[in-house]
């Protein structure tokens, strides 16, 4: 890991001071717009219309945190995006992980070729396919529900499944064989061994994979916005725009939603956010394991 | 990828013929294992992206709205896009803001790499802070700089205001809307997955050729050239492919903040064949747009592995 670091006294006070003044920029830019919403939510309406905007806010309403559960089903929005997010990453991990140890172990016709095509599909645009999915999702009664955002993952189809596969596939290659073969010999079929050998093995690829399906399925927003149009459907990605656009039409949100808006926007980043405190291991590994050698 | 993968681990050994038979119907069966567990994956490769992709060609030579069924009106849909100036608009709109986001980012993205490679105090908080826009949903991120933004009460306006600079009016403004749009895209971009990447190639750097090059009289620069980037260029020209193709497809950030305005200052690609498509519902026309856009990404991944030869340094790993 510390290969090439180089220790900071080589680098002289001036060096020194670039390497810091540049962390410290670099730090404000990512963090500004977020500090900068946090103190907006915490204001009133009327602070949010003052000319010069006041840093901080006079008064810190924090019924603007509880209040906003009412003024949008933030609720509702919250357990729909949990309900699309668990049942796709579930679909991910199972069929991606089936579909991985397939490429890794076995021989049969075409292999190379078709896992050729698994990596085209990770740079191939979707929006190639999607309008036509559009078509036959309509025609199978799924526009409204859930299931066009759920079943692709099921069926391991898409580049982020195609992304899975391949880093699923990387970690499987280098599980020695011995083991399984001494299952094979007690007589244990090939899904027993997958399921009670290399699953319970590949966690830590599994874990890499799972946290970076929870962010694509947590974050999506061309899915929903196509797929989804009652509101008691929407996901908080959809939610969000539903309270800027003001499609809410209560009394509260027509006098002014900024400040509601503003928590709103925060809430839906927390689940990422705490993800990745938890499991920061998890995406660090999941990212060098895709090799960052191209 | 090796081809002596496989469970059973036939050997090219000389057998006898009966066992060679026994051998037979083990290889039979593993093919079989094998197209077993692949099956999702086929079923869905081949029902949600091939077929797709057969209807969408089949789609883009016909009248269709989705309510009644297509009609075939050979290349009619081609000369209307090609025909109409909000095209050749919108796809100079993408290609203005790829060349402003993708080499911006790659650069900051390496910058940040460079930064946190070096043996610093705090540097797990700092590439967790680096981290962190990544993680925000992308629709997120617009409606905090949209607040950024705002020309009256906006953080960025109010800092100008105070240093008696009259901002622009940032996303509302043809001459800035774009540019403030890269600005949001480059939040979410520099500090995620591809500065994790560069990270990961910087620290795969043998020391040795630092070294060496130290003791030749190397100076920092000079080091940088001639080692640091020959060694990290494979990831650089990966993480150039993603990019592009990423900036291609910029769609949710443009939505939110401008919806393609101010007066189609930010009208890219992908926004005309959303309005094409699920406004207008001219799945017809639409279908012809991606399939544009699909050729259009395909000629420029061929030219940046046709360049890459002149520049990416394969080889010498360690």
């Amino acid at each position: 890991m510390a290969a090439i670091e180089r220790d900071e006294r080589s680098y002289g006070l001036s060096g020194k001071v670039t390497i810091y003044g540049l962390l410290i920029v670099f730090s404000l830019f990512f963090l500004v717009p977020l500090a900068w919403a946090l103190l907006a939510s915490f204001k009133s309406p009327a602070e949010l219309q003052q000319y010069p905007q006041p840093l901080l806010p006079s008064e810190w309403r924090w019924m603007n945190w509880i209040e906003v559960w009412n003024v949008i089903p933030l609720a509702r929005f919250f357990r729909n995006t949990a309900v699309i997010t668990g049942l796709a990453l579930f679909g991910q991990l199972l069929s991606c992980s089936l579909v991985a140890y397939g490429f890794a172990r076995f021989r049969f016709p075409l292999r190379r070729l078709l896992f050729g095509v698994v990596m085209a599909i990770l740079i191939l645009p979707s929006i190639s396919y999607l309008i036509p999915q559009y078509v036959i999702y309509t025609r199978l009664g799924w526009l409204d529900t859930f299931l066009p955002l759920v079943v692709p993952w099921w069926l391991a189809a898409g580049p982020g499944s195609a992304f899975s596969i391949f880093l699923l596939r990387q970690f499987y290659s280098n599980i020695p064989r011995e083991i399984e073969e001494a299952a094979l010999i007690d007589g244990a079929g090939y899904l027993r061994i997958w399921w009670s050998i290399i699953l319970p093995l590949s966690r830590p690829a599994l874990g890499a994979v799972a946290v970076l399906g929870f962010i694509w399925h947590w974050t999506e927003f061309l899915g929903p916005l196509i797929y989804l149009q009652s509101q008691e459907n929407f996901t908080l990605t959809l939610g969000l725009r539903f309270l800027q656009t003001g499609a809410a039409d209560t009394d509260v949100v027509a006098q002014s939603s900024d400040q509601y808006l503003m928590v709103a926007t925060l809430l839906a980043c927390i689940p990422p956010l705490l993800l990745f405190l938890v499991a920061q291991r998890h995406f660090i590994q999941a990212i060098t394991l895709s090799g960052g050698k191209g | 990828m090796s081809e002596a993968a496989s469970i059973s681990g036939a050997k090219p050994a000389v057998a006898a013929p009966r066992e060679n038979r026994s051998r037979n119907t083990a290889a039979v069966r593993e093919a079989v294992w094998g197209l077993i567990f692949i099956s999702p994956w086929l079923v869905g490769t081949l029902v949600l992206t091939f077929v797709p992709m057969v209807l969408s060609l089949y789609y883009s030579f016909t009248k269709y709205d989705v309510f009644s069924l297509p009609q075939w009106i050979g290349l009619e849909n081609y000369i209307r896009v090609f025909t109409r100036p909000i095209f050749w608009r919108a796809l100079g709109t993408t290609l203005t803001y790829t060349a402003m986001l993708v080499p911006a980012a790659v650069a900051l993205s390496l910058a940040c790499a460079l930064l946190l490679n070096t043996r610093v105090r705090f540097r797990a908080m700092f590439r967790g802070i680096f981290f962190f826009p990544s993680l925000v949903p992308a629709v997120a991120a617009a409606y905090l700089w949209l607040w950024v933004y705002n020309p009256e009460f906006g953080l960025a306006n109010s800092v100008l205001g105070y240093l008696g600079i009259a901002g622009p009016n940032w996303l509302g403004s043809t001459s800035t809307a774009l540019f403030s749009i890269v600005i949001i895209a480059l939040w979410g971009a520099i500090g995620g997955t591809m500065m994790i990447t560069f990270l990961a190639a910087l620290q795969s750097v043998p020391r040795e050729l630092y070294e060496a090059a130290e003791l030749d009289g190397a100076g920092s620069i000079l080091r940088f050239w001639h080692i640091t980037v020959p060694m990290i260029s494979p990831t650089v020209f990966f993480n150039l492919i993603i990019a592009t193709i990423g900036s291609f497809m910029v769609f949710d950030i443009v939505y939110v903040t401008t919806g393609g305005g101010p007066q189609y200052a930010t009208y890219t690609f992908f926004m005309h064949i959303y309005t094409t498509g699920f406004h207008s519902f001219d799945f017809g026309q639409a279908s012809a747009m991606t399939w544009i856009l699909t050729l259009i990404l395909f000629g420029f991944t061929a030219i940046q592995f046709r360049l890459q030869r002149r520049w990416v340094h394969y080889g010498t790993e360690v």
